[in-house]
């Protein structure tokens, strides 16, 4: 069944959201998967990305896309609010009562030594904002653009530009 | 030498490069494992100049994936600006 064929009938009535729940769950799990790692949060959040798509299917329009790229943007936007929601900060017993010092490295240290970051960080505006908007961020181009208030295309070209440089950086 | 620019300023690209640039990069974003080869047909005789991007494109994107990985209660965007700042604090 076409994607607007699909989308129209779940509308209508007449195909339960369950099709579509049944065709896209499984993808869509696997791209969670593969942005947080851990597969019961995955599971977790797949659900959480049908069920928004369920509340908001009237709003597909096939003429602007696939149902997987829209989709694919709803886990995104799920994944992207899941990484920024607040926390509790925390800390181990050890490290608060001073009676040992932490021996795991952690997620700054993990980061400062990875050379990938670094190259990143040590390049020159405005590539470096480019890469890291949407890398570090999770922008699509064309939401970089927006933000930068320029083109796509030139914020294609920056991004291009950047890996370049990064290349012969590594 | 960090924040310099380098030769990599002076390459330029043409539409067709462009576009397939971010098909792709869109397509591994979305974990459709695109074959890098297909891209690359599309812009005949820029492959000397792609493929380098491209492969950059799917190191950047590993990197992303295996760090979040690693942690996936961090927040890459928060961490960048904590480790920029402590940098700052040194220098």
């Amino acid at each position: 069944m076409r994607d607007a064929e699909l989308v129209a009938g779940i509308l209508d009535g007449s195909v339960d959201f369950a099709v579509l729940w049944d065709e896209y769950w499984s993808r869509v799990y696997d791209c969670v998967r593969r942005m947080v790692g851990d597969a019961e949060l995955a599971r977790d959040l797949a659900n959480c990305v049908m069920e928004r798509a369920n509340e908001q299917l009237a709003r597909f329009d096939a003429n602007k896309g696939s149902l997987w790229t829209w989709l694919h943007l709803k886990v995104r936007t799920v994944v992207i609010a899941y990484f920024r929601r607040p926390r509790l900060r925390t800390v181990s017993l050890e490290v608060l009562d001073g009676s040992r010092e932490p021996t795991c490295e952690g997620p700054e240290q993990v980061y400062e030594r990875a050379a990938v970051w670094r190259a990143v960080d040590g390049l020159p505006e405005p590539e470096r904002s480019v890469l890291a908007l949407n890398y570090h961020d999770g922008y699509s181009w064309d939401e970089v653009a927006r933000l930068l208030g320029t083109s796509a295309r030139t914020v294609r070209r920056l991004a291009m530009r950047g890996l370049s440089m990064l290349r012969g950086r590594l | 030498m960090a924040h310099e620019r380098d030769d990599a300023t002076d390459i330029d690209f043409n539409d067709a490069e462009l576009d397939m640039f971010g098909d792709f990069t869109e397509a591994v974003q979305r974990c459709e494992h695109p074959d890098m080869e297909k891209y690359l047909a599309r812009c005949p005789g820029s492959e000397a100049k792609m493929r380098p991007i491209l492969e950059m494109a799917l190191l950047m994107d590993s990197a992303v994936t295996q760090y979040r990985r690693k942690y996936p209660h961090v927040d890459l965007r928060k961490l960048r600006e904590l480790v920029q700042k402590q940098r700052g604090k040194e220098k």
